[in-house]
């Protein structure tokens, strides 16, 4: 799998490691988890949460929201619990090698 | 897990559901967000049902649904789209299926394309054909693995059991088969051995239609006689179903070995007499040019060297995969005219089409617009609207491969209202559904894609914040330069039907040279009824003079060929003491007396053939005009004498000539003769007669006539030279009928075009024309800014469309008889008629908009 094109799959997977979130605030969180640096579109979000929950890697269920509004929450599963913890390594692996191309390899001279 | 989970979103309960929760979820973060923060939640929607995979499916299912119920909404639209298509692809197909079968096909042998037909040229268009013995000369060669002779198309009398039938035969030389690589479907087929003792023991091949037809396929045929002019020949095998002969359209019943030749053709064919034709199979690792170069060294030595001032003769190679070509040559020039009006017909259709739905998509701007606007992708809609194209398409293609079906069939019809019938496989095969497929798909493109394109193309904003009335105005520009387009084309097949048309009349009124009214050609075949030799000829001759002196009958004659049907004999001749020039070949006709009195053609010198020309007096002939300036040039050439083959005769008349091979060829030589004075032939069958009665009553008294001679011999085809006239021009008559059918259409075309155009933009305008009214404006003054609009696009049309005929006419220049391609009064009447179509097509669209009352036309919008 390329994981680039996961990527976006991995960071909701993640935010949801904390506790069950609705999609509005798993778009907050990975906003500001990253301290702004990724941006997620909406659009692009919503699509990518059906696809976790097709996948059986999320559940979807209607819960109260905390300013009691009814809204739908997104809980991770099992299986996708062992699906983020393996996934983390893969991208962990994939960013070292990313680096190591791009840093100057020993020897080769900058000109 | 995934693909359980997608599969349950189909069913319905469980996809409404789902439905529903998005709604509800996508509201209630909404509700969360601030305004403008989350964008297009539509598109995340569609998006997000994409996920489901079945969307594409669902979408299509949607995409069919909206399309026929939006065509049911706008019948009118439907069935001129439709009908449009139907006739631009039928038409296509069918020409296409001819073209196929006529010009594409290969003789259904191994390796066809190492065929090849020699052929001596010998004059524009004049393919002699060879002789016995330079077959025999030409067979020496190293170019080819083996070379066989055959004479396509003889009429056979054939007799069996208790049945009759004129059938259609060919002679073949015995290695023949083997040199196709064909195998018999029964038995075996002929061989040289065959050829060989063909006297002993005579074998005949007979087609598998033929074995089917008149044996029911019984395999015990093998060893069965037929009756050949009297003579037994014994059935040795079947053909494989797929072979039908050398040529394609003419299928071949009966094939005897060419050693045959007395029983069928009375012995005429002597061994220097051109009555073969050649066909060889190329060594495999020989070229085709060098087996060219090679031939026609050969083919030197076999005639002599050229003779200072007769015609130059060459030899050339012809490719024989696709067997004989004469019907290829026959119909070449229809079908490509055929295929050339088809594509312009196709053009003007499409174009019809895609102004159509130019004009549709004006009047859908806003709801497209609306759709975007509501978060639709554009893709999405584009998709919609070829949706709705390929619906039309299909509709379209279905009705044009019903049309090509009848279609295919009457011009095969048509075609073979000529001499003989031709029988063309032109079933659907993969490349003609290929073919239609093709044209469909690049139609569905052309005319589908464009306008959805076009819609969907200017960004939304500028679309709401303009009015649509600037839109409006691009789209109109754009579907009159379609019309003009559509024009260009419909003036060019206008122009070329009235070219062929006058190019017919022109031909009915040549100066024939003989009398073609009031003459009934009677054919009889005692054959037929197992009269053969002594007694058929004493029945012919005892018909005639029965005949003759019936009144009402002014006078009769028999002969062995018509004019206009061209000459089944053909040989070298010379004057008597000179040697025979072997490049020139003169057309024999072996006539009754008073010949030429019957057929009306005048005698320059000398007289008419008498009944006193028999077996016991001297040896007469008449000779045609451009024969007597050919060899007897600045001389009196009656009472001279001619060498014909053994015989020397005298001449004793000049006759005018007549158009023997039809009336566009070159004038034939032609030598008549008293067929009483030339033993090989039989009285002939064909009686001219010329009278004053109804072909019905004439047709009466031969029967009964005959009936009084010989009860079972029954009257053959009955026509008269008026019909083998218009049977000798049926290429130009056909010409002229298609051109005058793709005229129509293209006419028909135009008017579609315009009325529809026009017709929507009415209702566009209704709000400015209402304005204008209350502004003063008369109907009569809107009416005629209707009629400007439909007529500037249809002017500027012909006005493009005038150097374009002018150029491309120059090509039917061959086609034409006595027409110049540039004719000023065909182009000024087609320019006339295309107008005044447009006009009455504008004028129902135009009356109502000037009818219109300001009040109802503003309030409407």
């Amino acid at each position: 799998m390329e994981p680039l094109y996961g990527v976006l799959e991995l960071l909701v997977l993640r935010t949801l490691v904390f506790g069950p979130r609705h999609g509005y605030a798993i778009a907050g969180a990975i906003r500001d988890g990253s301290r702004d640096a990724v941006k997620i579109e909406f659009g692009s979000l919503y699509p990518a949460l059906k696809r976790l929950e097709l996948k059986g890697w999320i559940v979807a269920s209607w819960e109260m929201s905390e300013h009691n509004r009814r809204a739908r929450v997104y809980r991770l599963t099992p299986v996708g619990r062992r699906q983020l913890r393996q996934e983390t390594s893969e991208w962990a692996n994939f960013v070292a090698g990313v680096s190591r191309l791009l840093k100057p390899a020993q020897g080769e001279v900058e000109k | 897990v995934t693909l359980w989970k997608r599969m349950t979103y189909l069913l319905p309960w469980r996809r409404r559901a789902a439905e529903r929760d998005m709604r509800e979820e996508l509201d209630s973060i909404a509700a969360m967000a601030e305004p403008r923060e989350l964008g297009n939640l539509t598109r995340a929607a569609e998006d997000a049902r994409a996920e489901w995979e079945w969307a594409w499916l669902e979408h299509t299912g949607q995409d069919v649904r909206c399309a026929l119920r939006t065509l049911r909404k706008s019948p009118a639209f439907a069935v001129t789209a439709v009908l449009s298509l139907a006739l631009g692809i039928g038409a296509a197909t069918s020409i296409f299926g001819l073209v196929n079968a006529v010009l594409l096909r290969t003789l259904p042998v191994p390796v066809p394309e190492e065929l090849v037909l020699f052929g001596e040229i010998a004059g524009p268009g004049r393919i002699l054909s060879w002789s016995v013995e330079q077959f025999r000369s030409m067979q020496q060669n190293d170019a080819l693995a083996g070379l066989c002779a055959f004479r396509p198309q003889v009429n056979f009398s054939v007799t069996w059991a208790a049945e009759a039938e004129l059938s259609t035969g060919q002679l073949v030389s015995g290695n023949c088969y083997e040199v196709l690589g064909l195998r018999a479907h029964l038995g075996r087929l002929l061989t040289e051995t065959d050829d060989a003792v063909s006297a002993a023991h005579p074998a005949a091949v007979i087609s598998y239609q033929f074995w089917r037809r008149h044996f029911d396929a019984d395999p015990n045929v093998l060893g069965r006689t037929l009756d050949l002019r009297g003579h037994a020949v014994y059935i040795i095998g079947v053909t494989p179903p797929e072979f039908h002969g050398f040529e394609p359209g003419r299928a071949v019943d009966i094939t005897v070995p060419i050693s045959l030749e007395p029983w069928v053709l009375q012995g005429r064919m002597t061994a220097n007499v051109r009555w073969l034709r050649l066909i060889g199979r190329l060594r495999s690792n020989v070229s085709y040019e060098r087996a060219a170069s090679e031939l026609a060294v050969r083919w030197r030595t076999v005639v002599g060297p050229a003779r200072p001032g007769a015609p130059t003769h060459r030899f050339v190679l012809l490719s024989g995969a696709q067997g004989l070509n004469d019907l290829r040559e026959q119909f070449s020039l229809p079908l490509r005219w055929l295929m050339a009006a088809v594509g312009l017909l196709l053009l003007i259709a499409c174009a019809n089409l895609a102004s159509l739905l130019l004009a549709r998509a004006r009047v859908r701007e806003q709801e497209l617009t609306l759709r975007l606007a509501l978060g639709a992708s554009r893709g999405r809609i584009v998709r919609q609207l070829l949706t709705e194209s390929l619906m039309l398409s299909i509709l379209g293609g279905a009705g044009g491969l019903a049309l090509a079906a009848s279609g295919s069939r009457a011009i095969v019809s048509l075609l073979s209202r000529g001499r003989t019938p031709i029988l063309l496989d032109v079933s659907i095969d993969a490349r003609l559904l290929g073919f239609t497929l093709g044209i469909t798909v690049a139609t569905t493109v052309v005319f589908g894609l464009w306008p959805a394109i076009a819609a969907t193309r200017q960004d939304l904003q500028s679309r709401l914040g303009a009015t649509t009335r600037t839109v409006i105005g691009s789209n109109r520009r754009r579907a009159q330069a379609l019309l003009t387009a559509q024009t260009v084309f419909s003036f060019v097949l206008v122009i070329a039907a009235g070219l062929f048309a006058r190019s017919l009349t022109k031909l009915y009124g040549v100066d024939l040279g003989l009398e073609r009214h009031q003459t009934l050609i009677v054919k009889v075949n005692p054959g037929v009824a197992g009269e053969t030799g002594g007694r058929a000829n004493q029945i012919l001759q005892e018909l005639s003079e029965l005949l003759a002196s019936t009144p009402g009958i002014r006078s009769l004659t028999q002969a062995m060929d018509l004019p206009f049907a061209g000459s089944s004999y053909r040989a070298s001749i010379a004057v008597a003491g000179e040697p025979i020039d072997s490049t020139e070949v003169v057309s024999f006709n072996f006539v009754g007396p008073r010949f030429f009195e019957t057929l009306g053609i005048p005698l320059i010198a000398g007289r008419d053939v008498q009944l006193s020309d028999d077996a016991r007096s001297r040896p007469v002939a008449v000779i045609s005009q451009s024969l007597a300036s050919r060899y007897f040039p600045g001389r009196p050439p009656v009472g001279r004498r001619l060498q014909l083959g053994t015989v020397v005769v005298e001449i004793v008349g000049v006759a005018k000539d007549v158009p023997y091979a039809g009336v566009r060829r070159e004038r034939e030589l032609v030598v008549y003769r008293p067929y009483s004075q030339d033993a090989k032939t039989g009285v002939p069958g064909t009686y001219v007669i010329r009278t004053d009665l109804s072909p019905a009553v004439v047709a009466g008294l031969v029967r009964h006539s005959l009936h009084e001679l010989a009860p079972a011999v029954p009257v053959g085809a009955m026509t008269t030279l008026d019909a083998q006239f218009d049977g000798s021009i049926a290429t130009e008559r056909l010409l002229a009928r298609i051109a005058g059918f793709f005229g129509a259409m293209a006419l028909l075309l135009v008017a579609i075009g315009v009325y529809g155009n026009l017709a929507s933009s009415v209702a566009q305008r209704a709000r400015e024309f209402g304005i204008r009214l209350a502004l003063g404006a008369t109907g009569r003054r809107i009416g005629r800014l209707i009629l400007a609009n439909a007529l500037l696009p249809v002017s500027l049309g012909i006005m493009i469309g005038l150097p374009l005929a002018y150029s491309s006419a120059r090509i039917a220049q061959g086609a034409l008889f006595d027409v110049t391609s540039h004719d000023p009064l065909t182009y000024l009447t087609s320019a006339v008629v295309l107008l005044l179509v447009a006009v009455m097509a504008a004028a129902i669209p135009a009356r109502k908009a000037a009818r219109a009352d300001a009040v109802s036309a503003l309030k409407r919008v």
